[in-house]
């Protein structure tokens, strides 16, 4: 098992190594974007653009060499002459910035010349504050939904119970963000209508939480509760559980020792699989309620193609997912000893 | 008989068939296999055929309905922005009927008192009657009246002064000048202390502020009946004219801390002793401060002004009508509307078509109707202009807008209408139509390469999984959103680049199902028992693990469908949605935008695409548990 863990630990960042060094081919084969601006920011970004080695300035320019430049801009009589520099070139630079300074690029439109890094963390704990809330929230609930409606199998509490998780597992969840903010904050004036900005009061920021962490949770908790229903009425339905009874326990016993341990098996791995689902998932929450994290930061960048943030904002993402699928692995090992994963046939 | 099994004797017991020789009945019943056993055991199961059955119609809707519903989408229709959904049968409900019920229109009730009409609004689509109330608005509006102008001081270092514009006036005359400053005062800590002055120039350029009250804060009615006597009194030495320029205003003494004072002025009258309709100060004078206010506006930019001085004026409780009243989109957009400039070319066109029958020579008592479907229905007076040798005919007549815009018989929209006017109803079952096109084929490409992909990779395990699962790892590892929107931004937007971006990674999913299914099952002593049995990798593969592991594969390949729909609404969200084809996404994120002021757009796509998702969820749970092997012969 220690083996098996190390050896995906390595496997993880030479992962994580190809899928950015790809991302970054790739998004360099977008086409260029100038920034908008006045010619003095202009030429800031373009020397920028010099600094990090992804173009390189044309000093003597001479008129009739226009070929040579992918920018020219003029800014009192000085010409200024720019060609970028071949990809693999800006790859290699781009590597080389990472490994040797761990300098990941400073950000050329979102805040300008700000380390990419820097912003990452600043948004990085509204994400993860919204998210890990609304698994603490959802799980739970999830879990005790779908018992009871497993232990009462066929009866109104399961229908009212399976009805609604079907409702909330198919509801989109732009829907169902649209329907929150409609309803709790223009229609009641309940809540705010948009994320309150560092300056509110404290009860403010905190009404703030509700419409985000229950708009995640509602779709994870329909998927717990579904999962876990499917999972136990299986189990309440096997022999094991028969026998259980047969050898004398009560019938809370055999379900709590028996028939939900066993059901937790496909569980456990999918509380951590859920967890980069909705980490992706609050991309668009983020951007219809104007949280200010790293899914919001993505679009944006992504729109003015900041290259360097959005290089930073994917390497976290990345990192969770590749780390949360080991977990999963590793979770599955553990909660069911028949399962042993990367083993031979 | 004896019940204690220790007392059984040989004679409790007797053979069954003694006489007759064994053998193997045959089956009378045909062997059922696995996919009819399943099929038969789906059809057991209500909601999920019930789900396929909505499926199944919304599907057929996305289909018909686009070939069926001949409204243009391509052309925007201005007139009918934003309809109310209006479905026939539900006219005078209420409800469904393009009705809406506005709230708190602003009424113009100044225009002609006698019939108020909504601002903005054509007042002949008004359902019943209009219900009007006043409200207190502290914006000048056209549509207000009444109020008290606020001077507001807004330095420390100087007192604030708001006053009139200049006139000219011979003081031999008595001046008498009135004002009413309502007692709002008291309820605020602080007092304004005021004087009342004029401004006058007794030297060309030269202008002396001449006091007429002490500063005091006296409220209510304040008449002052001898200015001329201030104004001469004042004069400087030498000077005898009684002719000068004079503006009157108030000076409002400034606090050096605490609140800014505040002054309420209700109205403001000067005029001369004597003189019948004194129209002198007509420039000066007020009775509310809505029209104070209003001589600001950019429309009124002639207008005579009260101009301040190191502070601020405003209008407090000026008295604004507003009304409730149902609504009829419908009939404001595509009503008979009365035209007065219905020019020749249009009426030629009409009469060229023989739906009319027009001589301009003639006049209005020519006009006859010969066919339905002429726009104009009557007219009402001809005018003749002419410019030298050209000569231009207008009339003004009863235009029917529906029927100008080429429609036999008033639209109705299910689903009311978007922005640019079309018909939503056929834009979201066209965008449905795409959206599960789009759908059918990710899942068949998905499942496909994910069944075999993952077959391998979990039945053979080893270094085999491992380097399979680094690669789905490094393809899995990019968020699809991150994908998608490079892949789009790459090869630009459409069905072919969407299935795709979809499929690149939409396999991984299944493939990861399937793989750890087979870690489920290869393991089972059954599987050993085969295999012992001789049973090769193939057998093993696709008889003893995958109908085992189907269900769960079977499930989420259904699930695939309303993925790929959730997947392409996302990205439109993002606002890369699919081009150049109908799509249900890019229909719902237009419509985030009028949540507020159309929420039926949102209402319906959102129910449809919900409905779907609900039907395929469902519909994918049926399936599985039919496909459930241990679920056999399990009675629900």
């Amino acid at each position: 098992m220690k083996n098996y863990i190390a050896k995906r630990i390595g496997l993880i960042f030479l992962t994580g190594f190809i899928i950015l060094s790809l991302t970054f081919i790739l998004m360099k084969l977008l086409p260029p974007e100038r920034p908008a601006g006045f010619i003095d920011q202009q030429i800031a970004y373009f020397e920028n653009q010099v600094v990090l080695g992804y173009m390189n300035r044309i000093y003597n320019f001479s008129p009739g060499s226009e070929n040579l430049a992918d920018i020219i801009l003029n800014r009192g009589g000085i010409t200024y002459a720019y060609y970028y520099v071949p990809i693999f070139q800006q790859y290699l630079n781009w590597l080389i910035n990472i490994v040797t300074r761990w300098d990941w690029g400073t950000s050329t439109f979102i805040e300008l010349n700000t380390s990419a890094i820097e912003i990452i963390a600043r948004r990085l704990p509204f994400t993860m504050q919204i998210n890990v809330i609304s698994l603490v929230v959802a799980v739970p609930t999830g879990f005790i939904l779908g018992i009871w409606a497993a232990l009462m199998k066929n009866k109104p509490t399961d229908h009212i119970i399976s009805t609604s998780v079907m409702i909330f597992i198919s509801v989109p969840s732009f829907v169902v963000i649209t329907l929150l903010i409609s309803v709790l904050a223009y229609g009641l004036s309940w809540l705010p209508s948009q994320w309150p900005s560092a300056a509110s009061p404290l009860d403010v920021r905190i009404l703030g939480f509700f419409i985000p962490v229950l708009a995640l949770s509602f779709g994870t908790i329909a998927g717990f509760a579904r999962f876990m229903r499917a999972e136990l009425t299986e189990i309440m339905a096997s022999e094991f559980l028969l026998l259980a009874r047969t050898k004398g326990l009560t019938k809370t016993q055999a379900v709590v020792r028996h028939a939900i341990r066993n059901s937790l098996v496909p569980l456990v791995p999918g509380i951590i699989g859920q967890f980069i689902g909705i980490l992706s998932g609050s991309i668009i929450l983020e951007n219809l309620y104007g949280i200010p994290g790293i899914g919001n930061l993505f679009i944006t960048a992504i729109s003015a193609k900041d290259y360097n943030v959005i290089m930073v904002d994917m390497a976290v993402f990345t990192l969770i997912g590749l780390f949360a699928g080991l977990l999963v692995d590793v979770t599955y090992g553990i909660v069911d000893p028949r399962i042993r994963m990367g083993a031979r046939k | 008989m004896n019940q204690d099994p220790k007392n059984f004797t040989k004679q409790d017991f007797q053979f069954v068939q003694l006489d007759k020789s064994i053998h193997d009945v045959k089956f009378n019943t045909k062997p059922t296999t696995f996919f009819g056993d399943a099929i038969k055991r789906f059809f057991k199961n209500k909601s999920s055929v019930a789900a396929g059955i909505i499926i199944g119609i919304l599907s057929l809707l996305a289909v018909t309905v686009p070939i069926i519903n001949t409204s243009n989408l391509d052309r925007p229709l201005s007139e009918a922005q934003f309809l109310p959904p209006k479905w026939p049968g539900f006219d005078g409900t209420g409800f469904m009927d393009g009705t809406t019920y506005k709230q708190n229109v602003i009424i113009d009730t100044l225009t002609d008192p006698a019939n108020p009409t909504p601002v903005g609004l054509v007042p002949s689509a008004i359902v019943g009657e209009m219900e009007i109330y006043d409200t207190l608005s502290n914006f000048p509006s056209p549509y207000a009246y009444g109020g008290y102008l606020v001077l507001r001081s807004d330095t420390r270092s100087n007192d604030a002064i708001l006053i009139s514009v200049k006139n000219i006036v011979n003081f031999s005359g008595e001046l008498s000048l009135s004002t009413f400053l309502p007692d709002r005062n008291q309820t605020q800590s602080l007092e304004p202390i005021y004087r009342l002055v004029a401004v006058v120039e007794y030297d060309l350029g030269i202008e002396t502020i001449v006091p007429l009250t002490t500063y005091a804060s006296n409220f209510g009615s304040i008449q002052i009946s001898n200015v001329s006597e201030f104004i001469l009194d004042a004069r400087p030495e030498g000077n005898d004219s009684t002719t000068f320029f004079v503006r009157f205003g108030f000076q409002l003494q400034t606090t050096l801390e605490g609140a800014y004072p505040t002054l309420f002025i209700e109205n403001f009258t000067v005029n001369r002793v004597g003189v019948a309709n004194d129209t002198l100060f007509n420039n000066v004078n007020f009775t509310s401060g809505n029209e104070v206010m209003l001589r600001d506006s950019a429309e009124n930019a002639s207008a005579i002004r009260w101009s301040v001085n190191h502070g601020a004026k405003s209008v407090i409780g000026a008295i604004l009508p507003r009304g409730n009243f149902r609504y009829d989109n419908y009939q404001a957009a595509f009503g008979d509307v009365i035209r007065n400039d219905v020019g020749k070319t249009v009426m030629d066109d009409y009469i060229a078509r023989g739906w009319i029958l027009y001589d301009f020579n003639v006049g209005i008592t020519s006009f006859e109707l010969l066919d339905d479907r002429s726009p104009v229905r009557e007219v009402y007076s001809q005018r003749t202009v002419s410019f030298g040798s050209t000569t231009v005919f207008t009339v003004r007549a009863l235009v029917s807008v529906y029927r100008e815009k080429g429609f036999i018989e008033p639209p109705f929209y299910l689903f009311g209408t978007d922005v640019n006017g079309n018909d939503f109803f056929k834009i979201v079952f066209a965008g449905l139509g795409t959206s599960l096109l789009l759908g059918l084929f990710a899942a068949l490409i998905n499942v496909t390469i994910g069944m075999i992909w993952g077959s391998l990779s979990g039945y053979y395990g080893g270094w085999i999984d491992i380097a399979m699962e680094r690669f789905t790892e490094i393809l899995g590892g990019v968020p699809w959103i991150v994908l998608m929107t490079l892949i789009i931004l790459l090869l630009g937007s459409n069905f072919v680049t969407f299935l795709f971006a979809l499929t690149l990674t939409g396999w991984i999913g299944t493939a990861s199902l399937t793989r750890s299914q087979f870690y489920r099952y290869k393991r089972r002593e059954y599987i050993l028992a085969s295999r012992t049995l001789g049973a090769k990798d193939n057998r093993l593969i696709f008889r003893h693990i995958l109908p085992n592991a189907i269900g769960p594969i079977v499930t989420s390949s259904v699930l695939i469908i309303p993925g790929v729909i959730f997947a392409e609404a996302s990205i439109s969200y993002l606002g890369l949605g699919l081009q150049g084809l109908p799509s249900l996404g890019v229909a719902l994120s237009r419509s985030q935008a009028y949540l507020q002021t159309s929420p039926h757009l949102t209402l319906f796509s959102g129910l449809i695409i919900s409905l779907l998702l609900i039907s395929f969820n469902l519909f994918g749970n049926g399936l599985r548990d039919a496909f459930n092997p241990s679920l056999k012969g399990v009675s629900e």
